[in-house]
């Protein structure tokens, strides 16, 4: 009996993990044509540039919520004020910071405080202080108690005055046509009510004066590895459901919304570790009940750089709490499962969140147990085990392979050959290991959902080094001298 | 006592990150007669090229990456004394009015919209020069000739 | 920021890979599924499962091939390219500032221009005018560049009617202006987005022709039967640039202009600041459509200025019984003699919306001592707490209060 179970599972895990990859291979596909062929032609050069000196925009709010930020924040915030963007505000939200993340704002930016008269559209912990700054009138801070970082939006929503809002994360620095590239969606598509920008991490990256001057390839495999994981994440998943406007995902790092919608719809979940993402899922349900036409879009462009974890801990504790925020998401919404009345969604993309990203890696660690177990009773024929785990292998590395070679494509792709070799390196290594760890923690994280509700852990930050004002750092500096 | 330099003699920084304007330029200055021009397109190296080249003259976008022409005009504002006249000539597509004002008070001293016309720019350009150029003999040469001892 | 070569053969070989792989696994599925039924895990099957490995290895093989090449290929045309553009820049430029004595090159005589070249000539026309642009222009259709890029625009594969189209906006060749009209029927919305403002280019740039049936009159009426989003036909506007004035002016006086066409102009017309049309704004001050009561004002407020005929719907729409209406009414009402606007003003000051109440005490600190002095006393005074807030709020940002006194008078600590 147990080896019929056993093999029938084998089927199953087989089946599973064929449809996986034909899907990723789809979506390579039609991510690659949504990118390069679509989007790439129909936003040109020029039209961007008219936007900036046609005054066709619409002004924006950027929110930036940040706790404990004292080592990146003056960064940040500096470089946020050099957008190249025609009228926009920047609202601060520091949650409840214990360290000297204000002091330094306030230093940085002569803050003078100011009593507010805003509006409460949106419930959140009390304020203690709002600030705004002397020399730039267009920046704002807000002193809060803490509530989390969807509170925290929350709060920045009820000072935002501009009809369109960015919420960002206050580690990441943006290109400089980050919000213009964003916005133009705005005009042209008047039910657009979200935008999702690309992410790319950022270690590594040369930046000065606020600005990445140059992209580089970090030292770290481990850092290597995200970036592949990013290229695949953004240019085939995220491009994908956007172009068949199912797009379930806004990255909290970068994303652009009508200030309206999100109103609408009751602003940011308190209580839930991905906000980001049940912010969307939100929209897209209130929105088709309320039956309005509404459109929730991605654009490929590679506009915002967010700092990805260098530590083995960090990256855990992340990945930990991602795939605990993508239950917890698609718990709190498990009414639109298999619901037709969420058309495209319900029928497909939340159905495809449940089974081929939430549970995924649940299967593919038990596959791995179940291959080795089994060829050790000898249920599975060891060769069989051997082969099966090298096809997944190789299947991954083809999938990473396909990503890598749609960064290619960019003009802003990393310019030193070497870096580009690393990357394609790096696309075999990724399944040699670090996958099969990342999924190990997923499946953790799978079985503390119930217990771990709404928790963020501690992050170790470096901090965005600006060459601006510390020397770069050299290849050819040898041990010794540092 | 100094001789009056010739006009074309002047020299003129271009910084425009688009090559085909930068071309451009250098072609229509070149065939008016001036012979001192340098140019670049990374306007992060326009500032150290100013402290090399000492312009007479500074023709800058607005709209370029990286840095752009208000940048760049305020590094130079720490650059120049106070009694100098740097003209500052902005040559940009973009047509608002309040860029215009923005860009004249940030200390450009005069302001051109593309697509230009040739034979204005060259007599904007002029002008700007012959200031310039007086402006630099006022300074040197305060006392008029014949009074000198 | 995308390159745009390689992506076809890219994508086909991506679809070709996971083309084979997929019936491959479907085959490794299906033969796994028979020798579970008939046995465990058997030769067969793992053959088969071989035979995938092997394939998809040498997939992976092929993919990194074509990888590695193209990074090879395309940092080598990156630089060909960006030295082929300065070659035709320099000469283009040495055709555009020759003389008249010397004539153009006819191009019956010339072969086909290179895209490079044509591509580094509409960049030239963006940065030149005059006679040069005109040099220039006419060396382009010389050479059969407008047919040719007409002919891509007419029909062919998206990609490339988006560029022949976007190509026709930056060469601004007159002749080509019927055709890019006649795409503003086109059934992709980005086509005739495209095509919207590669029109608006060519007519910025024509001079006006009296009479009817002129390009303006063409260019309006295809407009007006067009199906476009809003913002896309603001934006055509947008680029009309100096022509602007007087293409809004003839659509604001068309009394059977759809709604959300007549919004457009409004707020196209407060945008580009054109104060001379104040007047013919004003019309739609009384509309039915809050919409475009609110724009009218937004407009007005804009334009600096709100002529005698609209004051009297000025004042009715402060107390209009949509919010954005009273804001905007609000705003506007800056612009009017202080004795007209105050007792207009004063009450909104307790309007249930914060946004009123604060386009109603802002437009009260702009009306001059009189109304500063609204204003404090509102601060002080008020009986309506959300009042006063806004009053202090104002009167903060005006330099009217110092932070210090501020806190005092809203009792912050």
């Amino acid at each position: 009996m147990w080896r019929t179970l056993l093999t029938g599972y084998q089927y199953v895990l087989l089946v599973y993990f064929s449809v996986l990859n034909v899907l990723y291979a789809l979506f390579s596909c039609i991510g690659l044509r949504a990118i390069v062929v679509v989007f790439a032609r129909e936003f040109s050069q020029g039209s961007l540039r008219d936007l900036l000196e046609r005054d066709v925009y619409k002004p924006v709010s950027i929110l930036v919520p940040a706790h404990n930020e004292e080592v990146s924040i003056v960064g940040s915030v500096r470089s946020l004020l050099a957008l190249q963007f025609p009228e926009f505000e920047i609202v601060v939200v520091s949650d409840g910071s214990e360290d000297g993340t204000m002091e330094r704002l306030i230093d940085a930016f002569a803050l003078a405080e100011q009593p507010w008269a805003s509006r409460q559209d949106l419930s959140t912990a009390t304020v203690r202080h709002t600030y705004r700054s002397l020399t730039n009138p267009n920046l704002i801070v807000v002193d809060k108690e803490r509530g989390g970082k969807a509170d925290a939006l929350n709060a920045g929503l009820n000072l935002a005055r501009y009809p369109l809002f960015a919420a960002v994360d206050a580690d990441s620095l943006l290109d400089g046509e980050a919000i213009l590239r964003a916005s133009r969606l705005f005009v042209e598509d008047e039910t657009l009510i979200a935008v999702g920008g690309t992410i790319r991490p950022l270690n590594a990256a040369v930046v000065t004066d606020g600005r990445i001057t140059e992209a580089r390839i970090p030292k770290k495999w481990l850092e290597r590895f995200q970036i592949l994981e990013y290229a695949r994440a953004f240019f085939t998943g995220r491009a994908g459901w956007s172009h068949f406007k199912s797009l379930l995902i806004i990255s909290g790092a970068f994303g652009l919304f009508r200030r309206t919608a999100v109103l609408e719809a009751g602003g940011f979940l308190v209580g839930t570790v991905a906000e980001d993402m049940e912010l969307v899922v939100r929209l897209h349900k209130h929105f088709l009940r309320e039956r309005k036409p509404y459109n929730i879009r991605f654009t490929p462009d590679p506009i915002c750089w967010s700092e990805v974890p260098s530590d083995l801990g960090t990256l855990r504790r992340q990945r930990n709490r991602w795939h605990r925020g993508l239950w917890e998401t698609l718990w709190i919404h498990k009414d639109m499962l298999f619901n037709p009345r969420y058309k495209r969604l319900g029928m497909v993309a939340v159905p495809y969140f449940w089974f081929f990203e939430a549970l995924a890696p649940v299967i593919e660690i038990s596959g791995y147990a179940l291959v080795i177990v089994g060829s050790f009773a000898g249920i599975v024929s060891p060769r069989f085990a051997i082969l099966f785990v090298l096809l997944a292998v190789l299947y991954g590395m083809l999938t990473s392979q396909l990503a890598a070679g749609i960064e290619t494509f960019l003009s802003t792709r990393y310019p030193r050959l070497r870096d580009r070799a690393l990357l394609f390196l790096a696309a075999f290594l990724e399944y040699v290991g670090y996958r099969q760890f990342l999924a190990f923690e997923r499946t953790v994280a799978t079985v503390q959902v119930p217990f771990k509700k709404g928790q963020w852990g501690k992050m170790h930050r470096t901090g965005i080094r600006d060459h601006a004002k510390s020397p770069p750092p050299t290849e050819e500096r040898t041990p010794a001298g540092v | 006592m100094l001789s009056t330099p010739r006009l074309t003699d002047a020299r003129i920084l271009v910084v425009d990150d688009e090559r085909v304007n930068v071309v451009l330029l250098e072609r229509i200055l070149e065939q008016d007669g001036y012979r001192n021009v340098k140019s670049v397109t990374d306007p992060t190296e326009a500032v150290a090229l100013y402290d090399q080249f000492e312009p007479d003259l500074v023709l800058l976008d607005l709209h370029m990456p990286k840095l752009d022409g208000f940048g760049v005009m305020k590094l130079l504002e720490d650059r120049i004394s106070s009694d100098t006249f740097l003209p500052i000539l902005i040559l940009t597509a973009d047509i608002r009015p309040e860029i215009k004002r923005r860009a004249l008070s940030a200390g450009a001293k005069d302001f051109v919209t593309k697509p230009f016309d040739r034979t204005e720019v060259l007599l904007r350009i002029q002008n700007l020069l012959e200031t310039r150029f007086l402006h630099l003999r006022v300074r040197i040469d305060p006392v008029p000739e014949g009074q000198a001892t | 920021m995308w390159r745009r070569y390689g992506d076809a053969v890219y994508t086909l070989l991506t679809l070709a890979i996971f083309g084979f792989e997929t019936i491959a696994l479907g085959g490794l599925s299906v033969s796994f599924l028979l020798g579970a039924a008939t046995g465990i895990a058997s030769t067969p099957v793992e053959g088969i499962l071989l035979g995938v490995v092997i394939s998809s290895a040498s997939a992976l093989g092929m993919l990194g091939l074509y990888l590695l090449s193209y990074h090879f290929i395309s940092s080598m045309r990156d630089r060909w390219h960006g030295d082929q553009i300065d070659q035709w820049t320099e000469w283009w430029v040495g055709l555009a500032l020759a003389g008249p004595e010397e004539p153009v090159e006819d191009g019956s005589r010339r072969p086909k221009l290179p895209r490079v070249a044509v591509d580094s000539v509409l960049s030239l026309l963006e940065a030149v005018k005059g006679e040069e642009g005109d040099r220039l222009k006419e060396a382009l259709a010389g050479h059969g560049v407008d047919r040719w890029f007409l002919r891509r625009a007419r029909a062919g594969h998206l990609t490339s009617r988006l560029d022949a189209i976007e190509a026709l906006g930056k060469a601004r060749l007159p002749d080509t202006l019927d055709d890019l009209l006649g795409l503003l029927r086109h059934t992709k919305p980005v086509v005739r987005r495209m095509a919207a403002r590669a029109a608006a280019g060519i007519l910025a740039i024509m001079p006006p022709e009296p009479g009817p049936d002129g390009p303006h009159d063409r260019f309006i009426e295809a407009v007006k039967r067009a199906d476009l989003q809003p913002g896309v036909v603001q934006e055509a506007l947008l680029l009309l640039e100096t022509r602007a004035g007087p293409v809004l002016g003839q659509l604001l006086a068309d009394p059977e202009l759809s709604d959300s066409l007549r919004w457009v102009v409004l707020e196209t017309t407060g945008r580009l600041g054109l104060a001379d049309m104040a007047d013919a704004l004003a019309g739609a001050a009384d509309h039915p459509d809050p919409e475009l009561r609110a724009a009218t004002f937004r407009a007005l407020r804009r334009l600096g200025s709100v002529p005698e005929g609209a004051e009297a719907h000025l004042l009715e729409a402060v107390e209009d019984e949509v919010d954005f209406v009273r804001v905007q009414a609000a705003h506007a009402a800056a612009f009017l003699s202080a004795e007209t606007a105050l007792p207009a003003l004063e009450p909104r000051l307790e309007d249930p919306s914060w946004w009123v109440r604060r386009a109603a005490a802002g437009s009260l600190a702009r009306l001059g001592e009189i109304g500063i002095a609204t204003v404090k006393r509102a601060a002080q005074s008020h009986p309506d707490q959300a009042a006063r807030e806004m009053a202090v709020q104002i009167l903060l940002e005006a330099d009217e209060l110092t932070p210090a006194a501020a806190r005092l008078a809203t009792g912050v600590a």
